[in-house]
């Protein structure tokens, strides 16, 4: 009972919410990477930056932007099975 | 201060108080905030006086004492070609708060006329404007500030650039928000009703009315510049070496930290310190100036 009537309803916060940190997280993935040597796509635009190689950063930057907006789009759609009040 | 001008805003409380009063008033009621606005002021005293109260040139190397511990010499230890941590940490102070200060104006001046535009006039070019925020948005933060901070160049000044681009569509879609709330307010019907023209009713009517929550995110955009421009330094594509920044500290001491923490500890601190202490401001400002709260 709790899964279905209080984790339903308690989760819709939470997803609006995951869907507007996935932005930080992929923003922070860059220092992380840096840190860590992660050779990852936040190392791939730090490197791409020092070799002045302005297309892989247009790349780097085209995918982060598609993936974020990607993942917004199944935050929403996750709303809208979570709370059916949403689907109109 | 004089006893006139307290005992006239004495006197303006006990009669209709004007809204900004009944603000300040509730402000200095709350405790974090107004410890926020300390450390936020004494950080921007630190940076404005660096050249007096700075123990040691931030740039002066010394060979005899390379990543000493802190010491009375010394209190925050030495960085790794001798330069003092103390000194470095007052002076990288200014590139944070310029950051924080410089890209928030920015910020405002790009993003308010575009969401009074679009709020006001509404139709295609709200739709045009907006689409253009949309794609804005749509990349990361930080991720938008390395971008452009690459096409710029690397330096302090592109970096607030930079910061500034990124965070203009934040205010642009508040503005617009909070434009499209006041302009069926009865206020606005009736100043268009006695004649005034739309470029009157926009600065005069509208823009008053948007402040609070405008002043509001600022300050809360401003801990965020500042984290931003620590990021690039870190990343090298803020301030350039040797010129003192936090971010670029933490930089070099990231490959000495378990030999040197000092040289990771302060400047962390720094960061942290100044961006809670704006966030508990800018949280009590919230606060303050909704006046649903009693």
């Amino acid at each position: 009972m709790v899964v279905r009537h209080a984790l339903r309803n308690a989760l819709i916060p939470v997803v609006t919410l995951g869907a507007l940190e996935l932005g930080t997280l992929l923003s922070g993935a860059v220092l992380t990477e840096q840190v860590f040597s992660i050779p990852g796509f936040g190392k791939l635009i730090v490197d791409a930056v020092f070799n002045r190689d302005y297309a892989v950063v247009q790349g780097v930057v085209l995918c982060t932007a598609l993936a974020y907006i990607f993942l917004n789009l199944f935050a929403d759609i996750a709303y809208a099975l979570l709370n059916p009040r949403l689907r109109a | 201060m004089t006893a006139e001008p307290l005992a006239a805003a004495l006197i303006a409380v006990e009669r209709a108080e004007a809204p900004w009063q009944r603000t300040l008033r509730q402000l200095a009621h709350r405790r974090l905030a107004m410890a926020g606005l300390a450390v936020v002021l004494f950080f921007i005293v630190l940076a404005i006086l660096a050249p007096l109260v700075s123990p040691y040139d931030p740039l002066a190397t010394s060979w005899s004492a390379v990543r000493k511990p802190p010491s009375f010499a010394h209190p925050f230890g030495t960085d790794e070609i001798g330069r003092d941590v103390l000194a470095r940490i007052i002076w990288g102070s200014r590139a944070s708060l310029a950051a924080g200060l410089v890209s928030v104006s920015l910020a405002l001046a790009a993003g308010v006329p575009i969401g009074l535009i679009s709020g006001y006039l509404g139709g295609f070019v709200d739709g045009m404007l907006m689409r253009m925020i949309d794609a804005m948005l749509a990349i990361p933060f930080l991720i938008l500030a390395i971008a452009l901070a690459v096409f710029l160049g690397p330096s302090l000044a592109n970096a607030m650039i930079a910061i500034g681009v990124s965070q203009t569509p934040i205010f642009a879609r508040l503005t617009r928000g909070q434009v499209l709330v006041v302009r069926h307010e009865d206020y606005i019907e009736a100043a268009r009703a006695v004649g005034n023209s739309h470029h009157r009713i926009v600065l005069r009517h509208i823009l008053p009315n948007i402040v609070p929550p405008l002043l509001v995110q600022a300050t809360l955009a401003a801990a965020a510049a500042i984290i931003a421009e620590a990021s690039l330094s870190f990343l090298g594509l803020g301030e350039q070496p040797p010129d003192p920044s936090w971010g670029s500290m933490l930089n070099t001491a990231k490959n000495f930290v378990s030999q040197a923490p000092w040289m990771a500890l302060w400047p962390g601190l720094a960061i942290f310190l100044l961006v809670l202490s704006l966030n508990l401001f800018g949280d009590g400002l919230r606060d303050a100036l909704d006046p649903r709260r009693g």
